[in-house]
């Protein structure tokens, strides 16, 4: 595809956006909201990350209570692009039976830098963690736009699975592995249609280190958009000499009288790992949510988590259940906060907990 | 319509879901292999791999750390595969530490990220909390400090694993934190000095009146006067004319890797 029609193809992207949106922002449940894939705001065709010239858009103009600017100062140049986030949290815990903690934490610093040469359809895409501790990276990849619905990226990469959630303490972001914290090297292929988001990747399915034998892992993610709606699956099969691990989900979200509910059902069953004998382990987890937004710039979201571990033991399940408000007085400024209640078994005593948290989110 | 009512409903009843009762199971949520009925009470955590593995490893980290892709390949989902991911292995995160450096619980890069420690790539452990209280990190620490046995207690002498001061309104202490529990009538106020430097003179001065309170594997020095603009504290401990510190089997208690001119072993201490 030439440099024109590629041109053409990203301004009508974000035209559509923009018309078909009034909101839309990093948050999974804002796509879900305008009915809009993830890549209506992110470069990353999957979400997450680095924002758009209409992800830039939206932060500073429709998402804040008072708008910021209107200009899309993240190109620094005609080839060059930056992106960051930060976010500094104070938590209190409150233990069940263990011990009380009160915190001040950096969560993450991400810079993102987007190098794309002047015409050309190929975008190297680099997420740095800069804090907390030393730098890590996250992703960095060749983006190579194949055609109108077709990419490819090589390199390593936070793969696609379920829902993107921006928490990666959440049960399905924890237990799968699929987070922010853990990404993969390999090679994926998006395709996207109007109505069709398709992923597959394969990838070493080592965590971003080095394959160690001689199993791969595959990976496959379906979304339909409906109209207000959407639903999708996704699958992975780890080919590991110690013992597959297989995983699928389903997920799904709607919009109903202003509320946003967003779920995911996952299944892990691992080869590896056996606990009862002639079993393997397996686990079950889901997620809900529900968002409102009650005035402009403030989001109330509240989330049930559910986990067992295994499937094979019982009474051995634990739950999570989160409140909180998000508050975006101003453009690139976000203030998070909530309340939190962890329960697991008795024996588990850090994991039976309440906990309130509050969150300084500076996104650029 | 109705889809939506079914889908709204089911989530209503997720949100009543409840954890487990945890009958019959142990600290990692297994099933308790010797009286199956039975709720076991919940354990004290002794420096052992199999204490770790019950309380710690397998209760807490394995909700990431396990299976084939286990991030940063870390598998702490059995005794076995944490002793074989942790001890003596490269973290690849920084890759001149070993996750568990046997004996040196402090270049330990486990210890550092559970702790939050500067220097380490990445967040602290568990990610997003809630963090593991010092107690807890303590046993992972005397774990290391007593050479990080597969089995047992191990047999590297008894040291001291832990350093920390606190201030409070009132006073500040300083605890040293040995691997094992220590033989209490072995050391007293007079194998001990406390000095301290301030922050505009480089000068060190003796604080002759301190408290002194030794239980299990704790030393704690209770600073009781006011010590303006104090930055740095120093321990020296004396052996040289003295019986050796004993731990509560009789043994010697290695004081430092490096002994100083005269016999007498010293510990520095930044005020937080």
């Amino acid at each position: 595809m030439n440099t024109h029609y590629l041109k053409i193809f990203w301004q009508a992207i974000v035209l559509l956006a923009a018309l078909s949106a009034p909101s839309a922002h990093t948050e999974p449940y804002l796509a879900f909201k305008n009915n809009l894939y993830c890549s209506a705001c992110h470069i990353n065709p999957i979400g997450g990350g680095a924002r758009n010239t209409y992800g830039t858009f939206y932060g500073a103009q429709v998402l804040p209570q008072t708008p910021g600017s209107l200009l899309d100062v993240n190109n620094i140049t005609e080839s060059l692009r930056i992106g960051a986030n930060f976010r500094a949290n104070y938590t209190q815990v409150d233990n069940k039976n263990g011990e009380d903690s009160a915190t001040f934490e950096t969560q993450s610093g991400q810079l993102y830098i987007i190098l794309q040469p002047k015409d050309s359809r190929f975008l190297l895409y680099i997420d740095e963690q800069l804090a907390p501790g030393g730098a890590l990276n996250r992703e960095a990849f060749i983006l190579t736009k194949i055609n109108d619905a077709n990419s490819l990226k090589v390199g390593k990469l936070i793969l696609p699975y379920g829902i993107r959630l921006e928490d990666d303490t959440a049960f399905i972001r924890q237990a799968t592995g699929f987070n922010f914290d853990n990404s993969d090297n390999g090679v994926e292929w998006d395709l996207q249609t109007s109505h069709i988001f398709f992923s597959a990747a394969l990838s070493n399915g080592s965590s971003g280190l080095t394959n160690n034998d001689r199993g791969l892992s595959y990976l496959t993610r379906i979304e339909y958009l409906g109209n207000n709606w959407r639903v999708g699956a996704s699958g992975v099969y780890n080919d590991a000499d110690l013992g597959a691990r297989y995983q699928a989900n389903i997920f799904g979200g709607f919009n109903w009288l202003g509320f946003t509910f967003l779920a995911e059902l996952d299944h892990i069953k691992d080869k590896s790992i056996t606990h009862i004998a002639g079993t393997y382990e397996q686990q079950k987890i889901g997620l809900l949510e529900v968002n409102r937004e009650i005035s402009k710039g403030i989001n109330v979201k509240v989330t049930s988590e559910y986990a067992d571990p295994e499937t094979n033991i019982d009474e051995n399940q634990r739950v999570r259940h989160s409140i909180l408000i998000e508050y975006t007085p101003f453009a690139n400024l976000q203030i998070r906060g909530g309340l939190r209640k962890g329960e697991d078994i008795p024996q588990k005593t850090l994991s039976n907990y309440t906990s309130i948290f509050a969150q300084l989110h500076f996104y650029y | 319509m109705i889809k939506k009512l079914t889908l709204a409903v089911l989530f209503l009843n997720l949100t009543a879901c409840g954890a487990g009762s945890g009958e019959g199971l142990d600290n990692q949520g297994l099933p308790v292999k010797d009286n199956p009925g039975e709720q076991p009470p919940v354990q004290n955590i002794d420096a052992t791999l199999a204490s770790l593995q019950q309380n710690i490893f397998g209760a807490i980290c394995i909700n990431c750390h396990t299976g084939s892709n286990a991030p940063r390949g870390l598998r702490l989902d059995s005794e076995e595969n944490s002793y074989a991911f942790l001890v003596g292995h490269a973290a690849d995160e920084v890759p001149e530490l070993m996750r568990v450096d046997p004996g040196n619980p402090d270049a330990s890069y486990i210890v550092r990220k559970l702790e939050g420690a500067a220097g380490i790539v990445g967040g602290r452990m568990p990610l997003g909390g809630p963090y593991l209280s010092q107690t807890q990190i303590n046993s992972v620490r005397d774990w290391i400090a007593n050479g990080a046995p597969r089995t047992g207690t191990g047999v590297m002498a008894t040291k001291i694993s832990n350093l920390s001061a606190q201030k409070t309104t009132s006073e500040i202490s300083l605890s040293l934190h040995f691997s094992r529990t220590i033989e209490p009538d072995s050391i007293n106020e007079n194998n001990i000095s406390v000095y301290y430097t301030s922050a505009d003179s480089a000068q060190r001065i003796n604080i002759p009146n301190f408290g002194l309170l030794i239980q299990d594997q704790s030393l704690d020095i209770f600073l009781h006067q006011e010590i303006s603009g104090a930055q740095k504290f120093e321990i020296l401990i004396h052996t040289t004319n003295n019986l050796p510190i004993l731990d509560s089997e009789q043994n010697d208690v290695e004081l430092s890797q490096e002994k100083i001119q005269g016999g007498d072993y010293h510990y520095e201490y930044s005020l937080p």
